[in-house]
């Protein structure tokens, strides 16, 4: 079921997050130029399925400087097909480093690439992808 | 092949036309760029861009008028309606205006970022009051009196443009602006408020694919639709689509009403409208008084993809996109054809997405490949993972955007690399600048003359010099900078002014330079002492000739390779001038004639 108040459930994650580890499944990847490590939590704590809309959870670490990332930006596609999600993905800026992200939903069985764009005070977009194979 | 959206366009526009009747063609116009309506008679005036030559009319004897003395690669023109002559004098950031004879009269803007000052001014259009100017460098529509006094700048920042290259005036008195790079068309008051905005990106009425000239009269304004190859028109008062043609020519040369890249319009005040087409050389004229044009045949199988005006080797890689597309083409050029290993890319402004590319560079010992975007205004870093050389395959998940910066510069150019610098220039102020791992922006000292058009960058020197080759498309020289064996002198120059548009050059093997000369449709090649070493190509269709020929690069078997864009082709030489191979991306041709006794497909 969608959350009916995604504000009230960052804070929730937030602060389970601060207090006990957080919830959902942990996964990370580096951006493609080593400048930034993106780790997200992604909640119902399971694999994501087709059509299931999810919730993460995103921490953004600078490796190289301790800037703070001026945006963030996640989006999902499917490269074979030449689309992306029917939900928009909004983050809301928990903190310096951290993000959430709700109503995410890959619709489709398939290939998609999720795509985390972490920009920083320059304007240079530094991108970390992941793909997923949902059946 | 044609992209299916073209398709589907051409069939949405065999439906029969009242405007879009084909009158005449009048070809041979190599450098024809813009087309003004000519205020006391049913003609249009043309403006050769290459020459500075304007030409009043197409009836015998029409006059014409060498206003070259006083121009530098113009691109816009109108007559006033007292019959005064106003071209946007692009290469020099003006415009300037003449009486009837081609005397000139008075000029007004100048370069810098200043109030009055512009920037690559692409068009104008007069009224009895006002003179509009698209500022199309700082993004922004600038209003004069019609003797040059400055009346206001309407803020492109509010109105969000980006590179408008058309602009005209309706009888109400209402600013109509081709937004090429949005494409969009914009209705605007004379103060800037937005009073219509028609189109997003696409191929059904109403959108546009880089919205390029345009005309008002009448009540109805008329587009020429760059890359959908077509004019549109719409009722000034409502905005809502009138009419549409451009049936897209399926071989490169087509006439008699087939359209291909128009880029500006003039409406008649009889109705007609004419269009210039400065990819076929030609303009044509259509009205009611026409012919229908004859419906498109299906595609020949050796039709190839638009090829765009831009390429990039190193090592196996050769890499080039399509514009109709935005996407980017990587070929492996080390079988017996090139293999297609990718396409990808598609049209927008979010992050790896593509705007408009006026360079390529690909890096094959890191994998890299960069995109400068005028049209997003940002220079792209995508990582490749290129199959194993042993078995090229077709993969379109083999580049992964990995950065993207914002330029720093506001005329982007051509971009080179050498082991640790990523260097790009800016056409407009004559600067390079140097990006480095951490997307700073560096200014670099690199002695640039005022229109650097491309670049070739080889290292340091023994003295710690940087060696760089630069080609000024306004001087028609290159010059060379830091020590290049062979060089009898210091910063010598290479003089290309038998040369009637070269646009790029590379450096062989030998160290001599292969330079195309777009408007002369050849290729030439140059000792780097300067001596002229061998020419070849005419214009033509068929293996070894070229149609506007627009890049070249040099692969790391020292063959020579012409993207020849007229053709939407490639093709491969030896320095000498020996054809071996025409390909693009679907086949390739290693034998003549065409169609060859063998031919081979690619993917």
């Amino acid at each position: 079921m969608r959350p009916a108040f995604p504000l009230l459930t960052a804070c929730m994650l937030l602060s389970l997050g601060c207090s006990t580890g957080r919830p959902g499944i942990k996964q990370s990847a580096t951006t493609e130029d080593g400048r930034y490590r993106v780790t997200w939590w992604k909640t119902p704590p399971r694999p994501i399925e087709a059509n299931d809309y999810f919730e993460l959870y995103v921490q953004v670490d600078d490796l190289k400087t301790n800037e703070e990332p001026h945006d963030f930006r996640f989006d999902a596609t499917m490269p074979a097909h030449r689309h992306g999600m029917n939900t928009v993905a909004n983050p809301y800026r928990l903190k310096r480093d951290a993000w959430s992200l709700h109503d995410l939903n890959l619709h489709m069985p398939g290939e998609w690439v999720m795509t985390f764009d972490v920009t920083d005070q320059n304007g240079v977009l530094h991108r970390a992808s992941e793909t997923v194979i949902l059946e | 092949m044609l992209a299916p959206a073209i398709l589907l366009t051409l069939l949405a526009q065999a439906e029969a036309s009242e405007l879009g009747k084909w009158v005449s063609t009048h070809e041979n116009l190599g450098g024809v760029r813009a087309v003004a309506a000519m205020p006391n008679a049913d003609d249009a005036a043309v403006l050769n861009t290459e020459t500075g030559v304007v030409q009043l009319g197409f009836a015998e004897k029409s006059p014409t008028l060498d206003l070259s003395y006083s121009l530098h690669q113009p691109r816009g023109l109108a007559i006033a309606p007292n019959g005064r002559i106003y071209v946007a004098d692009t290469g020099r950031h003006r415009v300037m205006y003449f009486n009837s004879d081609g005397e000139m009269l008075g000029g007004f803007g100048g370069p810098g970022d200043g109030t009055f000052r512009m920037r690559n001014p692409h068009a104008i259009d007069v009224s009895d009051t006002i003179a509009v100017v698209t500022d199309t460098g700082h993004n922004r529509i600038q209003v004069f009196e019609p003797d040059g006094k400055h009346i206001r700048n309407l803020d492109g920042k509010t109105l969000g443009l980006r590179g408008p290259e058309g602009v005209a005036i309706d009888d109400a008195g209402h600013i109509w602006v081709a937004d090429t790079h949005n494409h969009r068309v914009l209705c605007l008051d004379d103060h800037g408020q937005v009073l219509r905005a028609i189109g997003t990106w696409g191929t059904f009425p109403g959108q546009f694919m880089e919205p390029s000239g345009i005309d008002a009269g009448g009540g109805r304004v008329v587009v020429t639709d760059r890359l959908n190859h077509r004019v549109q028109v719409f009722d000034t008062d409502t905005g809502a689509p009138i009419e549409s043609w451009g049936m897209h020519a399926v071989f490169p040369r087509q006439g008699e009403g087939k359209v291909h890249y128009p880029a500006d319009a003039a409406l008649l005040s009889g109705g007609d409208v004419v269009i210039a087409e400065p990819f076929e050389e030609r303009v044509q004229r259509f009205g009611p008084g026409g012919k229908d044009i004859e419906p498109p045949t299906l595609a020949p199988r050796d039709v190839q993809s638009h090829f765009g005006p831009v390429a990039a080797t190193d090592g196996r890689f050769f890499c080039t996109w399509e514009p109709e597309l935005r996407a980017i083409h990587i070929f492996d050029l080390d079988r017996k054809t090139p293999v297609r290993l990718a396409t990808f890319g598609e049209p927008g402004e979010a992050p790896g997405q593509l705007g408009n590319l006026t360079a390529l560079e690909i890096d094959a010992d890191r994998n890299r490949l960069w995109a400068v975007d005028a049209g997003n205004h940002r220079i792209h870093e995508w990582t490749l993972s290129p199959p194993p050389p042993e078995k090229p395959r077709f993969d379109p998940s083999i580049a992964t955007l990995s950065r993207s910066a914002p330029l720093a510069s506001a005329g982007p150019g051509d971009l080179g690399t050498t082991e640790d610098d990523l260097i790009y220039l800016d056409r407009t102020s004559a600067r390079a600048w140097k990006l480095n791992d951490t997307g700073h922006h560096t200014p670099i000292d690199l002695p640039l003359s005022r229109d650097p058009a491309a670049a070739a960058l080889a290292g340091i020197d023994a003295a710690g010099q940087r060696r760089a080759a630069i080609l000024d498309a306004s001087d028609k020289v290159i010059r060379l900078h830091g020590q290049w064996p062979g060089t009898a002198s210091t910063e010598p120059t290479i003089s290309l002014t038998d040369l009637i548009d070269p646009v790029d050059f590379a450096v062989a093997g030998d160290k001599s330079l292969i330079v195309v000369d777009r408007g002369g449709h050849q290729v030439h090649r140059f000792a780097i002492n300067g001596t002229p070493l061998n020419t070849w190509g005419e214009r033509g269709s068929d293996h070894g000739q070229f149609w506007r020929p627009a890049a070249v690069v040099v692969d790391h078997h020292d063959r020579v390779i012409v993207l020849d864009h007229g053709n939407h082709r490639a093709q491969m030489f030896q320095p000498d001038g020996t054809w071996l191979m025409t390909f693009g991306t679907g086949r390739a041709w290693t034998k003549r004639p065409t169609p060859p006794a063998t031919e081979t497909e690619t993917d």
